[in-house]
Formats: structure tokens, sequence, C-alpha cells
């Protein structure tokens, strides 16, 4: 998006829908919830965002109470700081942490929240979910699927509310044949590493032959950096374009001078 | 360290030439290291094993990154 | 210039009334001020600005998740500082039980907070101190204990007392002590070490003799000196304790660091405590006297050339922030580098849960503390040797502004997290049981050990 559009109040949007239900007294299906808030991080700035939450959840016929911190006080999920990344064992720890804290289901407001508990088996249900009676079930989106969500719905918004159409920016469409190794996509959702990376990766190392080969195996490696994060990539050649990628691993830590 | 025997194996792509085992300077966090990982002898190009990242360098950045 | 937030609560340091206080900024000092209806205003500097240090009301604001006592050994009935046991309203757990094993000192020097002397009563017996340690062991967990005194090292059955300690579960056990037994005695230090003592606190102002014998009635460097080097061979950890006095050693702390710096690995850090008006102190304590904490952060900067620097100085996240100002640094051929991050997140009004920063700094203290050990890895390169080393060339520097009479703060005092254990078993915040008016009266210590609370003994008078 390249602008936001003027006229609009500076509220958050759960407060806006909050303010829609009542109003409209939208039929609402949260009856059957009986749980904790779990407050997301960001919202311990917005009190008008927690308060409308909890007045949605009520309205919707849920069954709510607080957990010991809460509102103010409340405690980042597990998500921050991509910890997952970076220390799995003390992400483990901290969502472990989280889940024990009440054994009832969590309603949640934040889509982070949601996944990071749901992956690891705690029930919770995100707001929207619980006041428009939406199903949720199966597993968290993946990185790739979160991203062209959020794409289509700015291209749906900005159609329907603003009259424009949006240039998609070509994201993972996927110009090469990649063929990933069994459970590497799987390593990938775990340690936040997109498909694009993989993508320009291979790009760069193709075009301008800055890759090795293991001569035994016949595998390629290159490394390709995004930000504070070198990743390498290990891989090899199917065809034009077509790649078999086997493995891909990655790090914070800078070398210095490298090659160009 | 395998890296000696790893970097006979591997060769530059653009270069040409097998790669040697040579000192490869890091920096994190403000603390250096230096470490000997393959490397192109002519266009210095770094292979960093799998082994190595996700071993004694990953246990090394959660120590540091520790508050 | 008016301060958000700035009332608390204090003493008056004559009759010990109960008062309303509150921090008053006068150009570059923070002050806090007081007034008794019986024995008028009273106001003492508490926080002086000097260009580049920290700004008191920034330094002061976090937001705190209070963690109160588990197990509270009295209930509230006057109200904070007067039911002390610990009761329900205080806000932090242990991280350092203190258990005096003795009043008596040889050394009887001019500055003491615990007014020690040669001739003081009768020491505790075994069997007392056994239940001291289970009393702070039930109350506060795997804390860390703190021997001290007087000088726990004129007890002959002092390693009894360390084997006793290592019975419980806690996490660093420390002996407070000046040294000199430990410089003086061959074997004595290895013979505590065998005894299960991981940490020495020891008293070490200066390298200078005049100073010396200005706060220890002696010169006794060298003794000193020796108990640094006793303490490496017998694999204890020590950390230096400088009571810094204005006019006396202020101006040697560069020095004392970068001395301390060159100790070996076992020196684990330096910590200053700039003298205040409790026990036997120096005059001036009223005013020109005090050295606050952001005074000494610009003394350490210029008096080591920037080797540290104020901006490494953080606030602590355990106690009140207005208590102490710490840095961990890596120690390296003589230098100190690399200081690491403090406490995380929201750098302005941090949210912390009391409860997991006394958790959190009990463990950094009973690692940092003891001497270091190595990790039998095999050391092939940097990584290996970093792996292996981690922690172990750290060296912490810190800071704590104790509060006397004058410059009590209710809100620090909950916020406490060392406790002393008293002969019948109760908790006490630090600077509480220390505290005496200006006639020289005990808030806590010198009163007979009765079962009843302090506030009730107080109405009955």
């Amino acid at each position: 998006m390249r602008r936001k559009p003027s006229g609009l109040p500076k509220r958050q949007h759960i407060e806006l829908l909050a303010d829609a239900l009542e109003t409209s007294r939208m039929p609402s299906a949260g009856g059957g919830f009986d749980g904790a808030v779990f407050d997301s991080c960001a919202a311990r700035a917005f009190p008008a965002m927690r308060a409308s939450v909890r007045r949605l959840a009520q309205a919707a016929g849920a069954r709510i109470h607080e957990l010991r911190l809460h509102d103010r006080e409340a405690q980042c999920c597990g998500w921050g700081g991509h910890i997952q990344a970076s220390n799995p064992a003390l992400f483990d720890r901290v969502v472990a942490d989280r889940v024990e804290a009440d054994p009832s289901p969590y309603l949640v407001y934040c889509a982070n929240c949601r996944d990071t508990f749901r992956a690891k088996g705690k029930t919770c249900s995100h707001i929207i979910g619980l006041v428009f009676g939406l199903e949720e079930t199966g597993s968290a989106p993946s990185i790739r699927e979160k991203r062209e969500n959020s794409l289509s719905l700015v291209s749906s918004l900005l159609q329907a509310f603003w009259g424009e159409s949006h240039e998609r920016p070509q994201t993972a469409a996927n110009p090469m044949n990649l063929q990933y190794s069994p459970g590497l996509q799987q390593k990938m959702e775990r340690l936040l590493i997109s498909e694009e990376v993989v993508v320009q990766g291979i790009k760069l190392a193709e075009e301008s032959s800055v890759k090795t080969l293991n001569r035994d195996s016949g595998e390629y490696t290159c490394s390709y950096r995004e930000g504070t994060v070198t990743y390498w990539i290990q891989y090899s050649q199917k065809g034009t374009d077509h790649f078999n990628v086997h493995d891909i691993y990655c790090h914070r830590m800078h070398i210095l001078g490298e090659a160009e | 360290m395998e890296t000696e025997n790893t970097a006979d194996i591997l060769e530059c792509c653009k270069c040409h030439v097998t790669l040697e085992s040579r000192r490869t300077d890091f920096v994190y966090l403000n603390y250096n290291f230096h470490v000997d990982v393959p490397r192109c002898p002519k266009c210095g190009q770094v292979y960093l094993p799998k082994a190595l990242v996700e071993g004694k360098m990953a246990d090394v950045e959660m120590l540091l990154e520790e508050k | 210039m008016s301060m958000s937030d700035c009332h608390t609560q204090s003493l008056c340091p004559v009759c010990f009334r109960l008062l309303d206080a509150e921090y008053e900024a006068r150009g570059d000092t923070v002050h806090l001020c007081k007034v008794c209806p019986e024995h008028g205003p009273f106001s003492v500097p508490v926080w002086k600005r000097v260009p580049g240090t920290p700004n008191f009301e920034v330094w002061r604001a976090t937001r705190r998740i209070p963690a109160p006592p588990q197990h509270p050994a009295t209930r509230v009935h006057k109200g904070c500082p007067f039911d002390c046991g610990l009761c329900p309203d205080h806000a932090q757990h242990t991280c350092n039980g203190i258990v005096e094993v003795t009043s008596r000192c040889s050394t009887a020097c001019p500055v003491c907070y615990a007014q020690a002397s040669a001739d003081k009563g009768g020491n505790p017996s075994l069997e007392t101190i056994r239940q001291m340690f289970s009393a702070l062991a039930s109350a506060s967990g795997p804390c860390n204990v703190q021997i001290s005194g007087g000088e726990p090292t004129e007890r002959e059955d002092l390693p009894e007392i360390i084997r006793m300690a290592r019975e419980f579960r806690f996490g660093l056990v420390q002996v407070n002590t000046n040294g000199l037994r430990l410089g003086v005695e061959p074997g004595y230090a290895a013979h505590l070490k065998e005894a299960g003592l991981d940490s020495a606190y020891l008293q070490f102002d200066t390298l200078e003799g005049e100073a010396c014998r200005t706060l220890r009635g002696k010169d006794c460097i060298a003794e000193k000196l020796a108990a640094v080097e006793a303490c490496g061979k017998a694999g204890l950890g020590v950390v230096l304790v400088c009571t810094l006095v204005r006019g006396v050693n202020e101006g040697t702390v560069g020095d004392l660091l970068q001395w301390a710096v060159c100790q070996g690995k076992h020196v684990r850090g330096l910590h200053f405590q700039p003298a205040a008006a409790f026990g036997r102190f120096p005059k001036g304590m009223e005013s020109e006297g005090r050295i606050t904490l952001p005074e000494l952060m610009d003394l350490l900067e210029r008096q080591t050339g920037g080797m540290v620097r104020i901006e490494d100085f953080h606030a602590p996240s355990c106690e009140h922030p207005l208590c102490s100002f710490s840095a961990t640094y890596v120690r390296l051929d003589g230098n100190l580098t690399a200081a690491r991050a403090g406490s995380c997140c929201s750098a302005s009004h941090p949210l912390l849960d009391n409860a997991e920063t006394s958790r959190i700094s009990r463990n950094f203290t009973a690692r940092q503390w003891a001497s270091p050990r190595s990790l039998p890895i095999a050391q092939y390169d940097d990584f290996d040797r970093f792996i292996a080393d981690f922690g172990t060339n750290f060296f912490t520097l810190s800071a704590m502004a104790f509060q006397d009479a004058l410059g009590l703060d209710i809100e620090r005092v909950r916020g406490c997290c060392i406790h002393v254990v008293t002969q019948a078993g109760r908790l006490v915040p630090f600077c509480l049981y220390n505290l005496t008016s200006r006639d020289g009266r005990s808030l806590y210590r010198s009163l007979p050990d009765h079962e009843q609370p302090l506030s009730e003994r107080l109405e009955q008078a």
C-alpha cells in the first residue's frame, strides 16, 4: 500500500469492529467459549482495544476470565523477537510457560499468538473467529500463505472501498521450479526462512557463478545475505530453471572480508 | 575440525579452483572470532559447512544473544 | 522544576515517625525532602546529575509487578516499615540472605554499618545459626546466602557454619570479610573452600595506605592483597567491596578498578558502596559528604579515561532502580570491553515482573560471584574457546546506594531483595535492619529479638 486513505478515525480495527457490532446487533456465535483472554503484548499500550475485545467476546456470548498477568502486564506469547529461529529451546520454554499459565482455552486477538499457541496444541480462538462463528481448525498458515493472504486482503480492500487496483509485487510466483527434499520446507517454516530467500539465493548464484561445487556429490552451495541473516543453500540442478533444494542453514554472525 | 578434508572436494565455480582451509574472521555483537574454513584461494569465496553453522556457531550466537 | 510521581514516604531521622516525603529537583540535584511535625524539615541529595549522566526520572521509571513473600512471617499491622519479618506487603523476593554469625570484629573500623567491635556480646550458637539458615531456606528457597557479622573469620567454627549452610539448597555461599585472616593465615582460604565456600565478599577500599588507615584504623593493604591471592589459589571467587567516603578515596576509584581488572579471573567484580549515615559513619552525611550514584558513574568514566563509560551502566531490574547501577564486561588483557546489554524490552518505561527479575538476578550472582569453572571441551578454535570460557571472564562493576534515615524511601525498601535474617528467623530488608536514628538508636538491629513484630512493641512503648 502506498498511502493510507484519509478521513478514517485513528482507532484500532478491533475497536471499530466492536462499535459496529454493537450498533448493528449482528448475531454472534461465541456462546460455546469459556476461557481466558490472552492479551497481545502490542496491546499493552492500547487500553481501548483491550476493552473492545472483552466487550465483543461478552456480546458474542462467550464466558471469559483474566489471566494473572493481563492488560498492561500482558506477556509476550513467545513470537516476539523471532526467538523461534534463534533460540528454539528458549522459545519452547516461553510458549510452554504461557500455555500452562491457565488450563482453559485462550481467546486471542493476534494471529501470531494464535499460531504460536495452536502449534503447541493449546486450544485457542481468535476474536474474529469467535464473533463470526468461523471454523478454526487445521495447522497455521505457512509463511508464503500468510503473505499471500495479506496481499489478497490488501487488493480486495483497495478495490472494494477505494476503487483502486493493486499492483501485486511478484512474490513467490516461483519462476523457478524448486523441488525441496523431504522435511526441508517444515525446517524452513520453523526457522522462519521464506521461499523467496531460496529463489533469490539460487538466482544470484547461477547468474554470478559465486557458488561452490562439491565434486563428490555434485551439490552446489551458495550464500545469500538478507539483513542480519546469512543463508546457505545447498542445491543441485535438474534442468533449466529446475533445482533440487537439499538443505538450508543460516546464521546471524557476520563474515568479514567476503568475496564480492 | 573436518574443514581440512572438506576443502579438498570443494571447487569455486567462479574461478574453477579447489578451496583451501583459510583463516576467516567473524564478528557478532562486538565480539571477534577467527576460524579456519574452506575458501577460494583466488577470489576469497567462503564455504561454511552445515555442521559448523548449526553447531558451534549457533552455540556462540545464542550465548552472545543471552542478556 | 516539578517532577511527575515524586511522592513517597520516609521516616524522621530523630524519632522514626512515618512522614510523607517528596523528591524535589533543585538545579542539578534531586533531594529527598520531608517535614517532621516535631523535628522540622530534612532534605538530602539523592541524585546529583553531573553532565552526561542519566536523568533521575528516566532512571527511576520502571513499572514493577510486585512479588510478595510466599511465606510472610508477620502480618501488616502498623504498615511499612514497622512490620518486617517479611510482611505480606513486601514486593520482592530474597536474592541475598544475610546471616550474621557474630557482632564481634577486632578491627572495629571507624566506618562500620554494623557497629561491630571486639567486645560486642556473645556469638549466636551453632544451633541458632542452623535455625537462621533454615528460616531463610523456608522463606526464600534457593537464594544466595552471605555469612556476615562483625567479622565471621574470627569464629573458629566458621568452616562448620559454611558446611551447615551447604546442607540447604542455597545458590551461592559467600562470606563477608575484611580478608585479614585469609591473607595472613596459610591454608585458611583452602580450608574454607573445602568446607563449601564459593566466594569472598572482600572489603577493599583503596590501594593507598593513608586512606586505609582513615577508613579501617590501620594500613592493612598488604594483608588484603595476600587475601586476594590466597582466594585465587584456593579457587574462591572474590568480589571486591569498596566503601566510598568523600575526601578519602573517591579520587582513586579509577585506579582501584584498573588494578582489579588486572587480577586473576577469580576476581569477579568491584562493588562500590558510598558511605551512608548508619552505624558508625563519617561526618558530612547530611549533605556535602554524600556521593550519589551519577557522581560515581562520572568519576569512573573520567578516572579510567573512558575504559568504562557512563552509558554502560544500567539500572537494576531486581531491586529498586534508585538502589544501584551495574555493568557487566568482558575482561581482556587488563581492559574491560564489550559491556553486555542490560535489561531488555521497551527501553522507556519497561514493565518488570519482580518474581522473574529476582530469580534471574539470583542465578546471575550465583554464577558470576563464584570462581569460574571452564567447561572441559576440546578447544580447537575461537568458537570452542569462547564456549568453554563463556562467563568465566566476566567482570561486574556495580554500586549500591544504601538508605539511611535521611534518605529512606519506603518504596525502595519494599522492593529490597537483600534480607538480613534475625536470630528469631525473621527477614528484614538490609537498610531497615541497619537503620539508626540521629542519636544512634536502631530501628531493628539492636532490639531484643522478641516474637512480637516491631510495630506492636512501638504501640506498647
